[in-house]
């Protein structure tokens, strides 16, 4: 339960760098979920589970004030679910997967409370900068929305892995009765083949359609080359 | 110490001024330095709506602590109205390059970049490796437009504009699209033909879940496309 708990702190920690602090790209599950992995001591699941996350929420741009689903929240949550479920077998943590994704859409509408929020601390904080010249106060709020933000996630994260650990056990037993093992393992291996597609909704337009078609041709070519040589 | 300031330019993001009071905890140093208004008067003018995009912002500081700079040296009040003229002139156009530069081309080119790094790694340190590289190598170029704006807007003041022109973002953007399909493309194209060459179980569904993404990405939201991709996956494990 103490590791649970750390996780899920060190996660929420890393989740202020998706807009509040730094925005150093930490909180894109292909860079937080390897990290998280490492810290845990399952690096390998961490990577893959990080591409596979990674391609299903890159697709959708924060443009101007609007609130993309919450990719970091998701992986938050799917570590911690399956460090709670204590196995990082692979059908479990395909399970965990499959439920942690809405938690990106929850994420997103803990962001906007988070932003209303803000805008009450930063009102509070100002009020005193203006009347008594005080810029130390300005660190101070900043310093008290980071905090508090910091523990609005923490408190989501807890709760939603507890949600998705309980209910992947079940998923986990629903999916061994209908597949085998293996096929889910080879799923789970080889999915950001298929899942790399949704990037065509940042990269591709009517203009860049010859080049996706070009690509395609030559990586074919390329396969057929290179397996005949084999 | 301005860079370290700027990390922060959305810790108080709200609905109401957005980066505004992010905006006034950067400048606050130049303020302190300069002494042309007192703090509680230079809060005063800074309380108010600014929204760009964060790593675009620093070329508008940069210019405001130019003319701040002038306006303590010279007490000219029509600075201040130059002031407001460039901060509301610029964060908008910022926040559009800004957003197709960095968030629609530069982000998604070095997370393919990296993803694809750690796909065909044959060893866990050379996944690490390749993700702590694109992951830095993101952060100095985000750094190096963040550190050059900010002196290029106080250097150049009003002529920013310019000095942006000839950094030719939109170019740059047309060139990483168009590297990263063309990628995408021969990933997709390799990594198909292999999967079949391996007789792999899960290559046929795969190639079919792939099929779906390309028809419907872009014309439903990616976690129900997802969902429909499940459906495809179940169905191939099951038969």
């Amino acid at each position: 339960m103490m590791t649970f708990f750390l996780t899920a702190a060190f996660s929420s920690l890393i989740l202020l760098d998706a807009t509040y602090a730094g925005q150093f790209m930490l909180s894109e599950p292909i860079f937080m979920l390897p990290l998280m992995g490492f810290v845990s001591g399952h690096p390998g699941e961490g990577m893959r589970a990080g591409i596979n996350m990674e391609f299903i929420f890159l697709g959708r741009l924060a443009v101007g004030a609007s609130v993309p689903p919450f990719a970091g929240f998701a992986a938050a949550v799917f570590w911690c679910s399956a460090v709670l479920s204590g196995s990082f077998r692979t059908p479990l943590l395909v399970a965990v997967f499959l439920l942690s994704l809405p938690a990106g859409y929850w994420g997103r509408e803990v962001d906007i409370f988070v932003r209303r929020i803000n805008g009450v601390i930063s009102e509070y904080v100002f009020e005193d900068v203006v009347s008594k010249g005080k810029f130390s106060k300005i660190s101070s709020g900043m310093f008290m929305s980071l905090a508090l933000t910091f523990f609005i996630n923490l408190v989501n994260i807890c709760v939603l892995s507890w949600v998705v650990s309980t209910a992947a056990a079940r998923v986990e037993a629903l999916m061994g009765g209908i597949m085998d093992a293996h096929y889910i393992g080879e799923v789970w291996r080889y999915l950001p083949l298929a899942g790399m597609l949704f990037l065509l909704d940042r990269f591709n337009d009517k203009r860049n359609n010859g080049y996706f078609i070009a690509g395609i041709t030559g990586g074919l070519l390329a396969g057929v080359i290179f397996w005949a040589a084999l | 110490m301005m860079f370290a300031r700027m990390l922060f330019i959305q810790a108080l993001w709200n609905y109401n001024r957005m980066m505004g009071y992010g905006f006034c905890y950067i400048l606050a140093p130049v303020v302190r330095k300069y002494g042309g208004t007192s703090p509680a008067q230079f809060a005063f003018r800074y309380d108010r709506y600014f929204n760009t995009h964060p790593f675009m912002a620093p070329f508008v500081m940069g210019a405001v602590a130019g003319l701040e700079k002038k306006y303590s040296e010279t007490g000219d009040e029509e600075l201040l109205r130059d002031i407001e003229n460039i901060k509301l002139k610029l964060m908008g156009p910022l926040a559009a390059l800004g957003d197709s530069f960095f968030w629609g081309a530069l982000k998604p080119f070095f997370i393919f970049c990296a993803s694809f790094a750690v796909f065909l790694s044959i060893d866990l340190r050379f996944a690490a490796a390749s993700l702590v590289f694109y992951l830095l190598l993101y952060n100095l170029i985000r750094a190096a437009i963040m550190i050059r704006g900010f002196d290029g807007g106080f250097n150049k003041g009003k002529e920013l504009i310019e000095d942006l022109k000839r950094l030719n973002l939109q170019k740059k953007v047309d060139l990483l699209r168009r590297t990263a399909i063309i990628l995408l493309g021969t990933f997709w194209g390799f990594g198909m033909i292999s999967m079949f060459y391996l007789d792999l179980r899960s290559a046929l569904p795969l190639f079919a879940a792939s099929l779906v993404i390309m028809a419907l990405v872009r014309r439903l939201p990616n976690i129900i496309i997802f969902y429909f991709v499940l459906i495809i996956l179940l169905i191939g494990g099951i038969i």
